[in-house]
């Protein structure tokens, strides 16, 4: 633990208060049954008369001023208490007042305080104010880093100061210039929360706005200490001041009914709601006291009118703890119980004191001494029990959710490690948490396992609020934090107001998180876990993270096992591919050698036979043996050829000759080469070319080489009488090129095979036809060259239409 | 009766000249085209030896080879596998099942005048 000069702050207001608040209880009680004017006093200007109602009957009242007490001038309130306290109680003295310039006299008698005035306004005055100040010191402690923080511990500090010195006030009236500081402090406080709370306006950023407030309020206890002796200019001040803080109140509510209104944040307007509760029980329960009091004369229902006050700041209270601005509850829970050990601590210590007064037969208590006797005792029996009790209440008010949204999440986290889908798995994370927590947004950001930057995967929404940002980079600042601060998740409040920290808050603002949980495997970021906002407008807390730490854990490694999986998957797909390919190849290499070796042997064989028999073979014979040579001869040469040059397209070694081509003249031109062999057979070439098809960019050879492939195919695969149509017309981006026959029609399952080579329509049923099967496997790759494709459609026994489409105008 | 020989093949230059140099060694020669034809011709005619290609349609080579060893007919014809694909796996593949011998093509013809004398003889 650092000593810094926060922390010497703290020790150092914590033993002021500890001097003033033993004082002030030692001093109440030193003073209880003695004379006091029966007035209450600010200086020589009556407030009250102790007994309100009486103030009636005493007839003087707010701002009337003593100038005389038993003929003696007074300057102070020290002055009338001097004079009061050295006569009897009851005894009549003689005030003479004055009422902005008029002058009176008024005979009252000096009253007392009794013990149950004393502890009645110690239960609402004094106690309150004890808590409200540890609460304020520890808060303050734990996080003075932030500015909602600094404020509202100030603001609890100095309010919780005043219901201290009220207290004193009213009994002791030792520390009245402490008030006067304290009242003073108390608006800029109380203005500077009303723009933080329900929610913070951007006005409170301003650096000057704290600091000129304070001032006002130093020139206000400067002024009070210059008019002290100046009664009538003090009032004036003293106006000014509750002014100011009576400003400073309606701020607040204010503040409340306008977050109410017209607050975007859930979290806010939730807040708003609360305070909004209390403050209109609280108007309606002072009415009905008020009521009480003055219409009915109910005396007793007065003393109730500081709870109706009280119910206020409690539900503000209330508000803050639940709807979290903070991580309040721990403090407040140990402002709480500190507040009330010390009271204890000083009750025992009176307690013994007043024992020792007893038996010494001081006998200071004018009525029931046995009262606060008693009173310490119950408070030290029933302390521990409430304490616990109390806890209890609140643990299972507040924490009861909690510990539900704890066994769902653990439950959660192991049914995630078996899950091997990642969608699967992103779907179960998302859904549980939105369902447990109940959140706006529930999102899930994977790294990229090459490039390392995170993009959304899942995201979940309630609501209509607009999806968010998809993308962060790896070394964005929010990574680089959460690295830093050992992966541990983070909750957007915690780094709210350091400025060093901005750009970190505003990725996450980018994402619609509150809070972010990395999802982390061997110490690196995998993921992140974005949650938005709570339904219910309660902030994240430190216990949350904790609660949520076993499912990112697991929910990195599940997420591990799903990418290897996939990883896998992979692998085997491509080992499989790479199989078909290697038996490919195979097959390929098979039918080359079995389609070279073919004609091989006829050539072989039959210049053998020519050898051996050469002086024995008849003429047609030897003639038809010569031209068989020849003929497999030729086919090897056109195979070899084939071969070659499907080899060189594909090695891209194809030296390609592009030039602008009319393809109408093309067409027209192979059609012309054909038609006699086609006249041969019999079939007829019908020729549908459109006139001015657009020019394409293109290789002339090897275009013609394809559809001079097409069109023998066609003449080879037409029966006798059979009609071809070629056709060409040119459409928004392409030229479609079409050579249709009426033959046999290919099988649906050869339709695609036929481009691989050395297919051919191999069945007994047809012909064996004596092509190279290359033709097709070439013009496939001229055409996709061109970034064209080929393909066919048919129809067994109706024919087939072979296509081609060229794009044209890009190359 | 003459000695018959069944040459199969489904191209018609290769078949033909197989054909020619088993006649001019006096046998006569039956002719099939697919493996089917094989079989069949095989089973009527009972030659002495099956000159048999192995890629041909229908039926592969081997499998005719395998059929006609299960006919106790034909268990025992003396059967030459012809292929243009290489050895050695289609040579194992052949004696396994039940062809006698084996020849790649192209074949020296003189080779094959050779083997057929000794055969047949």
């Amino acid at each position: 633990m650092e000593i810094n000069r926060h922390k010497i702050f703290c020790i150092a207001l914590l033993i002021f208060v500890l001097v003033i608040g033993v004082s002030c209880l030692l001093n109440a009680i030193k003073w209880t049954g003695r004379p006091y004017p029966g007035i209450l006093l600010y200086k020589n200007c009556i407030l009250s008369i102790i007994q309100p109602l009486g103030s009636a009957k005493f007839g003087i009242r707010y701002p009337d001023i003593i100038l005389e007490i038993s003929g003696k001038r007074i300057k102070s309130a020290e002055d009338v208490y001097e004079v009061a306290r050295n006569v009897e109680i009851g005894t009549p003295v003689k005030y003479k007042i004055d009422r902005f310039g008029k002058t009176f006299e008024k005979t009252i008698s000096t009253q007392s305080f009794s013990p149950t005035d004393v502890f009645s306004t110690f239960g609402i005055a004094y106690i309150p104010g004890l808590i409200a100040i540890f609460t304020g010191i520890i808060l303050y402690w734990s996080m003075h880093a932030s500015r909602a923080a600094r404020y509202f511990s100030g603001n609890l500090i100095t309010l919780g100061f005043t219901a201290i010195l009220l207290f004193d006030f009213i009994t002791s009236y030792s520390f009245y210039k402490l008030l006067i500081i304290d009242v003073s402090l108390l608006p800029a406080f109380i203005i500077v929360f009303s723009l933080s709370y329900p929610e913070e306006r951007r006005v409170i950023q301003k650096r000057y706005l704290f600091p000129s407030l304070c001032g006002l309020s130093f020139l206000f206890i400067i002024l009070y200490f210059l008019c002290l002796p100046i009664p009538w200019a003090y009032r004036y001040v003293d106006l000014s001041v509750w002014t100011y803080v009576a400003i400073g109140m309606t701020g607040v509510i204010y503040s409340i009914i306008h977050t109410l209104l017209r607050s975007h944040s859930q979290e806010a307007r939730k807040r708003a709601e609360v305070a909004i509760w209390g403050s209109g029980i609280s108007m309606f329960l002072s009415l009905i006291i008020i009521l009480l009091t003055l219409a009915l004369h109910i005396q007793t229902a007065f003393y109730f009118f500081p709870v109706a006050s009280l119910l206020f700041f409690a539900s503000i209270f209330y508000s803050i703890i639940k709807h979290n601005i903070f991580e309040t509850d721990p403090a407040i829970i140990r402002g709480i119980t500190y507040a009330l050990t010390t009271l204890i601590i000083t009750v025992i210590y009176v307690l013994i004191l007043s024992t020792f007064n007893l038996l010494l037969g001081r006998f200071e208590f004018s009525q029931s001494p046995l009262f606060p006797f008693i009173f310490a005792l119950i408070i030290v029996f029933v302390f521990s029990p409430l304490r616990d009790r109390v806890r209890n209440f609140i643990d299972q008010t507040l924490n009861r959710e909690r510990i539900r949204f704890r066994e769902v999440i653990k439950k959660a986290s192991e049914e995630v490690i078996s899950i091997l889908n990642l969608d699967d798995l992103l779907n179960k994370l998302v859904n549980t948490v939105s369902e447990a927590i109940q959140v706006e947004r529930a999102s899930i950001m994977i790294a990229d396992p090459q490039g390392g930057n995170f993009s959304l995967a899942r995201e979940r929404i309630t609501q209509s609020i607009p999806p968010k940002n998809s993308t962060i980079e790896k070394n964005d600042p929010l990574l680089n934090f959460i690295r830093n601060n050992k992966n541990r998740a983070l909750i957007k409040k915690e780094i709210e107001d350091v400025k060093k920290y901005e750009a970190v808050r505003k990725t996450m603002e980018q994402m619609g998180a509150e809070l972010c949980a990395p999802l982390v495997y061997q110490d690196k970021i995998i993921g992140l876990f974005n949650l938005g906002s709570k339904l219910s407008g309660e902030g994240y807390i430190s216990e949350d993270i904790e609660i949520l730490n076993p499912l990112s854990k697991q929910a990195a490694v599940a997420m591990e096992n799903c990418r290897l999986i996939e990883e896998q998957r992979d692998l085997q797909a491509r080992v499989i591919r790479y199989q078909e390919m290697d038996k490919l190849k195979s097959d390929f290499l098979s039918n080359v050698s079995h389609e070279l070796r073919t004609p091989m042997t006829s050539v072989k064989a039959y210049s053998t036979i020519l050898l051996d028999e050469i002086d024995e073979l008849d003429r047609d014979n030897q003639e038809k043996f010569l031209n068989i040579i020849i003929k497999e001869s030729d086919r090897l040469i056109r195979l070899i050829s084939d071969l070659l040059d499907l080899q060189k397209i594909e090695a891209g070694k194809i030296e390609w000759k592009y030039e602008d081509i009319n393809l109408s003249d093309l067409l027209k031109e192979t059609v012309e080469v054909f038609s006699g062999g086609a006249r041969d057979k019999k079939i007829e070439i019908i020729e549908r070319v459109e006139a001015k098809l657009p020019i394409i960019s293109g290789d002339r050879d090897r275009l013609f080489q394809v559809i001079t492939n097409l069109l023998s195919n066609a003449i080879k695969f037409s029966p006798e009488g059979g009609r071809i149509v070629v056709s060409a017309e040119a459409n928004l981006d392409e030229i479609l090129i079409s050579v249709k026959d009426n033959g046999r029609g290919i099988p649906e399952d050869m339709r695609e095979r036929i481009f691989d080579r050395f297919q051919q329509v191999d069945n007994s049923a047809w012909e064996k036809t004596k092509g190279t099967g290359l033709g097709l496997a070439i013009a496939k790759e001229i055409v996709e060259h061109h970034k064209g494709r080929i393909w066919v459609e048919s129809e067994l026994n109706k024919g087939s239409d072979f296509k081609i489409s060229l794009p044209y105008g890009k190359r | 009766m003459a000695k018959k020989v069944l040459v199969c093949d489904d191209d018609e230059n290769i078949l033909l000249a197989v054909s020619h140099i088993v006649e001019k060694e006096g046998y006569e020669v039956v002719k099939a085209r697919d493996g089917n034809e094989s079989i069949k011709i095989a089973l009527a005619e009972k030659p002495r030896l099956i000159i048999l290609d192995l890629m041909m349609p229908e039926k592969t080579g081997y499998e005719v080879c395998e059929e006609l060893r299960k006919d106790p007919t034909t268990k025992d014809t003396y059967i030459i596998l012809l292929t243009a694909r290489g050895k050695p796996l289609s040579e194992h593949t052949g004696m396994v099942k039940g062809a006698n011998e084996f020849m790649v093509k192209p074949f020296d013809p003189r080779e094959l005048r050779e083997k057929i004398q000794k055969i047949l003889a």
